[in-house]
């Protein structure tokens, strides 16, 4: 009787390694442990974690994360937010706690509390509606090329005027607007 | 004894923790270390290399430079930290602050830029 490979489990964090290069998006349902190159748009339900070698270039929407790596971009969590003193950050920071070990590089603007972990919250939820309407604009695409027309796909550029759409309703849901 | 980074050339050393003021062994400049607590209301600058506690009632506005500083009130300004920075829970702190090291426990809550490392919280106020 053959056996079925298992499903992986959830409570296994996804590992990207330190000789992967991804550029895109990226949305993971559980924990992420990074130590590889990700450009672009990545968003994790769990605990992410980016190793010393990682590197992040672009937004990052995670329940609780550990930076001992580089992040260049805006960071949403709705949990906690911890920089190991290898940790080099540099963007805006939404989250509900953060700490910083001696030894960390961190530059931007911050914001830490229950409202900057609502708003870490609502970008998650329009972090992931962007993605669909990416997805749904690349499936409509790609049924054009089915039909022939196969010279002007550029996929990415949909993605990003999707998420440029959608990035100022984001920043409206934050304390930043009510404050400024 | 208590050790110490010098803000103006960044040489460690150490001094009782009973001191209150000492100069840099290496550049010779002279600092305090004073402690301070605030509490209530309060609009003034405050520089020591000491630690300086923003109590629960306390509601404060102006520039700091301090060795570490604890709040658990609310704290609003341009903060230069050589040390720790923590915000308790319920404590408040908005502004630009430049510290070695940060924490900003559950129910605290900070708005405004930060500059961790990179030797930015060694240098002087102007």
């Amino acid at each position: 009787m053959a056996q079925h490979p298992q499903e992986p489990s959830t409570s296994q964090p996804t590992v990207i390694g330190g000789n992967c290069r991804l550029v895109g998006e990226l949305f993971l349902e559980g924990s992420a442990i990074i130590h590889g190159q990700i450009e672009g748009q990545i968003e994790v339900t769990e605990t992410l974690e980016i190793g010393e070698g990682g590197l992040v270039s672009g937004t990052v929407r995670a329940g609780a994360m550990a930076v001992h790596g580089r992040v260049e971009g805006e960071v949403y969590c709705t949990d906690a937010l911890h920089l190991g003193s290898t940790a080099n950050l540099t963007g805006d920071v939404f989250a509900a706690a953060f700490s910083a070990e001696e030894g960390a590089v961190c530059r931007g603007q911050v914001v830490i509390g229950q409202q900057a972990a609502e708003a870490g919250r609502a970008a998650r939820g329009s972090g992931r509606d962007a993605m669909a309407d990416a997805a749904a604009e690349e499936q409509v695409v790609a049924g054009h090329i089915e039909q022939g027309a196969p010279t002007s796909v550029s996929t990415s550029p949909n993605a990003a005027k999707s998420l440029l759409r959608r990035r100022p309703s984001i920043l409206s849901t934050g304390p930043r607007s009510a404050a400024g | 004894m208590r050790a110490v980074r010098c803000p103006f050339c960044e040489a460690p050393f150490e001094v009782s923790s009973r001191a209150i003021n000492a100069r840099c062994p290496k550049c010779t400049k002279p600092m305090r270390f004073e402690d301070a607590e605030l509490n209530g209301f309060c609009n003034q600058n405050v520089t020591t290399m000491g630690t300086v506690r923003i109590g629960r009632k306390g509601v404060v506005r102006g520039r700091i430079e301090c060795g570490s500083l604890v709040v658990s009130g609310q704290l609003d300004g341009t903060i230069r930290i050589n040390g720790c920075c923590i915000v308790q829970p319920r404590g408040v702190l908005r502004g630009e602050i430049a510290a070695r090291s940060m924490l900003i426990e559950r129910g605290g809550s900070f708005e405004g830029t930060v500059e961790i490392g990179g030797g930015a919280a060694a240098r002087p106020a102007a």
